[in-house]
């Protein structure tokens, strides 16, 4: 750590030298069960009155961290199915934009217009909370997407808003070979 | 890798997401950012499958697809967390009632953990809440295990600063 003490109490020091000698970070291994750093420790901490007491207390926090490991993560209903759909979209996503330009042609490929379209409905829809944007698919020069919309709020407005976003993070790249944008709602989120 | 088809690539989406979400969100510490940091690694995953080369096992080759994905989308954040002082609640942390399904006590773990710097997280959920060993996260990571075991050294004293500083 930083090399600053603590609170000055044995129970209770975070960083740094206890009054002892020994550092704290190493008692964290000690409690940890990890790389002994410091091989005398453990019976060191044994009789210390600075050091029995701190790795206790690491140790019942250190508790916490194994409990928190047992407990189930479990994913979001259909999770697979809309990874399943993303690769597919990405995969399908083989054209590209041609956007005529003095001298030559600029070409944006799908997967160009996917990510930016993605981003950009993410940036409306964390800032406005309106929902969540289930997938992302370009296909036929049409950007399409599947929005959970947040319970509460009317799907229309949030549908015209983030049409509106995409179209214009979009044009940054097509100028005024703007892809049709289309929204379906496919669900609804608290 | 590179010799799978579409098909069989699917597979592997279906036999691994669950666990993509998991890491995802003890990185992130938020349900629905993981969400996106899935879909992401997913899609990243299936452009870079070259970049398997079947020497090592798929699931460490994704384990490294879906923390560089959540390293990258936590770089793209905000900063959360004051740089002195005990750290405020942010508007992006997970909400009490968010992580009240998973217990008040992984709650704490979790909200400390998404208070540390994110790269003390990755090595830290891949050895103490996924439970890999230090060779398994060393190939994640691409590091020594020499070099881990430092980190980890680092990482497990900060979570439990952290800790305390949460209560």
């Amino acid at each position: 750590m930083n090399g600053t003490s603590g609170t000055g109490g044995p129970a209770g020091a975070r960083t740094g030298a206890l009054p002892c000698g020994r550092e704290w970070d190493d008692l964290v291994a000690v409690a940890v069960g990890g790389p002994a750093v410091d091989p005398g420790l453990s019976a060191h901490a044994e009789h210390c009155p600075y050091c029995a007491p701190a790795l206790s207390e690491a140790a019942a926090e250190w508790s916490l961290v194994r409990a928190a490991a047992e407990i189930p993560v479990p994913p979001p209903p259909g999770l697979a199915g809309r990874a399943l759909a993303a690769v597919r979209s990405a995969r399908g996503a083989v054209g590209s934009v041609e956007v005529p330009q003095e001298g030559g042609v600029l070409r944006v490929s799908e997967q160009v217009v996917a990510f930016v379209a993605r981003e950009a409905a993410r940036e409306f829809l964390a800032a406005t909370g309106g929902g969540r944007a289930r997938s992302t698919t370009v296909r036929d020069g049409t950007v399409s997407f599947g929005l959970a919309v947040r319970f509460g709020v009317a799907a229309v407005e949030v549908a015209e808003g983030l049409r509106a976003h995409v179209r214009l993070a979009l044009s940054a790249h097509l100028a005024d070979r703007l892809p049709e944008v289309t929204v379906e709602v496919v669900d609804v989120v608290d | 890798m590179t010799g799978l088809g579409a098909a069989a690539f699917d597979g592997v989406v279906r036999a691994h997401t669950d666990r993509m979400y998991r890491v995802a969100l003890r990185l992130c510490g938020d349900p629905a950012e993981a969400e996106d940091i899935v879909q992401d690694a997913w899609i990243a995953a299936w452009r870079g499958r070259a970049s398997f080369r079947g020497d090592s096992a798929v699931s460490t080759w994704l384990y490294r697809v879906v923390t560089n994905t959540a390293m990258a989308h936590l770089r793209r954040r905000r900063p959360t967390v004051p740089l002195d002082g005990v750290p405020e609640p942010a508007d992006d942390r997970p909400s009490p009632e968010a992580w009240a399904l998973l217990g008040e006590r992984a709650a704490a773990v979790h909200r400390a953990i998404a208070a540390l710097e994110p790269s003390q997280r990755v090595p830290l959920v891949l050895r103490e809440l996924e439970g890999m060993t230090y060779e398994e996260v060393a190939a994640v990571l691409e590091l020594s295990v020499p070099v881990l075991h430092k980190r980890l050294h680092r990482a497990r004293a900060a979570l439990l600063v952290k800790l305390r500083e949460l209560r």
